[in-house]
């Protein structure tokens, strides 16, 4: 953590905004049930660390925007889990309703709204990718080999925005996606990037 | 064996009534018209039936398609039927039509002959017969909610979608629990539900030929009228808000 620890920014993607978000108490239950997303942990453990360190969490305007879908993915993957189910107490092959879904659907979406009123969160309104940059972006990841990038997905448009995103801006970016951490050296190498880190590794 | 269906509408007028005629029950999963009035209506009637292997008020099912014309006008539409009722000697179906809203009836059957075969020997929730009035309007209600669930939770998935579904299943499972609790729901609450239905019956009409648009659309006003439903099931005791519903509504019904 302390390789961020001097930059006054640090950009989020918007799976580590909704990860630090995705954390769901259900009421009324004894034990009481909290339903987060598998790396809820570390993205809480990182931000408490910025806060504390009195640094801010950045995005921009068309990320935050479409951060619905992305919590739409990560609600939808997590409610489907078995231990999820189980936690619920769902015998095996029962699935949870939509309804519940969508319960922690709109839990985590407030959260997500409500972190504008934190001090520690900045919304940049005024950012503009290059369209250059953009394409040079893209350049690069078409040059790759497919079985470069693992598991993981080639960075989408709004992927690049965000690499870009952190250059113009010269800060830190923080992501879990590891089509983008991947390929953090040879990005900043090429002048594309600047410091990128995966999410995982800073907890480590 | 041959029957002889009687058909009426209930609450909603009708634009076009199933053929008056002879059916008979052309095996345990079917029903066959078999007595068509005039030359147009000569193809057999058909319904994919799945009646009555459970036989409960609180498990209605999908019959499935209409595999030939419903009518002349109603060539193509799919009509699912429903067990909504069965008694010694008559049961009810109510059958519905996607995409359109007044097109539930019930269907009451009675046999020419003496039965021979499944219905009377299958047992039945006696809480749930007469089914009439009031709780045949909650039931046709909640099979339309269902029904309209079931089919957004097919659409391709994304933030929208998940909301239209989400939300039709919790009225649905509102709607449920009235029935099977005896709750006489109120006016207002009944509204809502229904204004709810009708707006997302709209969506769903206008959208099922293109369903993946449905997630760049703006549905907040649609957002905002669950939240107030949810306020007013939520007043009336009905149902509890989403964010207060227990832990045992989570699994799927």
């Amino acid at each position: 953590m302390q390789r961020i620890a001097e930059s006054a920014f640090v950009a989020y993607d918007s799976n580590c905004l909704v990860y630090y978000c995705f954390l769901v108490e259900i009421p009324e239950t004894t034990p009481r049930i909290c339903v987060k997303a598998i790396y809820t942990p570390q993205a809480r453990s990182l931000t408490e660390f910025i806060i504390s360190n009195g640094q801010k969490i950045i995005t921009f305007t068309r990320a935050y925007d479409e951060l619905r879908e992305c919590i739409y993915a990560a609600v939808t993957e997590r409610m489907t889990h078995r231990d999820i189910e189980a936690l619920y107490g769902c015998e095996y092959g029962v699935h949870l309703s939509d309804k519940e879904k969508l319960r922690v659907l709109t839990s985590v979406e407030k959260k997500v709204r409500k972190l504008q009123n934190n001090s520690w969160f900045v919304i940049d309104k005024t950012f503009v990718p290059n369209a250059d940059e953009l394409r040079k972006i893209e350049a690069f990841f078409a040059s790759q080999k497919p079985e470069d990038f693992g598991t993981s997905m080639i960075p989408s448009p709004m992927d690049r925005e965000f690499i870009n995103f952190g250059l113009t801006k010269t800060v830190p970016l923080i992501t879990n996606d590891g089509g983008i951490s991947k390929f953090a050296r040879q990005l900043q190498g090429q002048g594309l990037a600047y410091r990128i880190f995966n999410l995982l590794e800073l907890n480590s | 064996m041959d029957y002889d269906f009687e058909f009426e509408s209930k609450t909603f007028p009708l634009r076009s009534m199933p053929p008056r005629g002879r059916y008979s029950i052309s095996g345990q999963d079917s029903i066959t018209r078999t007595l068509p009035r005039t030359v147009e209506e000569q193809k057999p009637c058909q319904l994919g039936l799945n009646l009555f292997s459970r036989g409960k008020l609180s498990e209605e099912r999908s019959l499935g398609d209409i595999n030939d014309k419903w009518g002349s006008t109603h060539s193509g539409v799919t009509i699912f039927a429903y067990l909504a009722n069965k008694a010694a000697d008559a049961f009810s179906l109510i059958v519905s039509r996607r995409s359109e809203m007044y097109t539930y009836m019930t269907c009451r059957v009675r046999a020419d002959e003496a039965y021979p075969w499944p219905f009377t020997t299958l047992p039945y929730s006696s809480q749930s017969y007469p089914l009439t009035g009031h709780a045949l309007s909650l039931e046709v209600l909640y099979v339309q909610l269902r029904e309209l669930h079931q089919e957004f939770s097919q659409w391709p998935g994304s933030y929208n979608q998940l909301l239209l579904a989400g939300s039709l299943d919790y009225c649905a499972s509102a709607v449920k629990k009235a029935i099977t609790t005896h709750t006489v729901i109120s006016e207002p609450v009944v509204y809502s539900l229904r204004d709810y239905y009708t707006a997302c019956l709209s969506l769903f009409s206008q959208y099922n030929d293109f369903k993946t648009t449905i997630r760049r659309i703006n549905l907040q006003s649609i957002s905002d009228k669950f939240e107030s439903l949810q306020d007013i099931c939520s007043i009336q005791a009905v149902y509890p808000r989403l964010e207060e519903l227990d832990i045992s509504d989570g699994p799927s019904e």
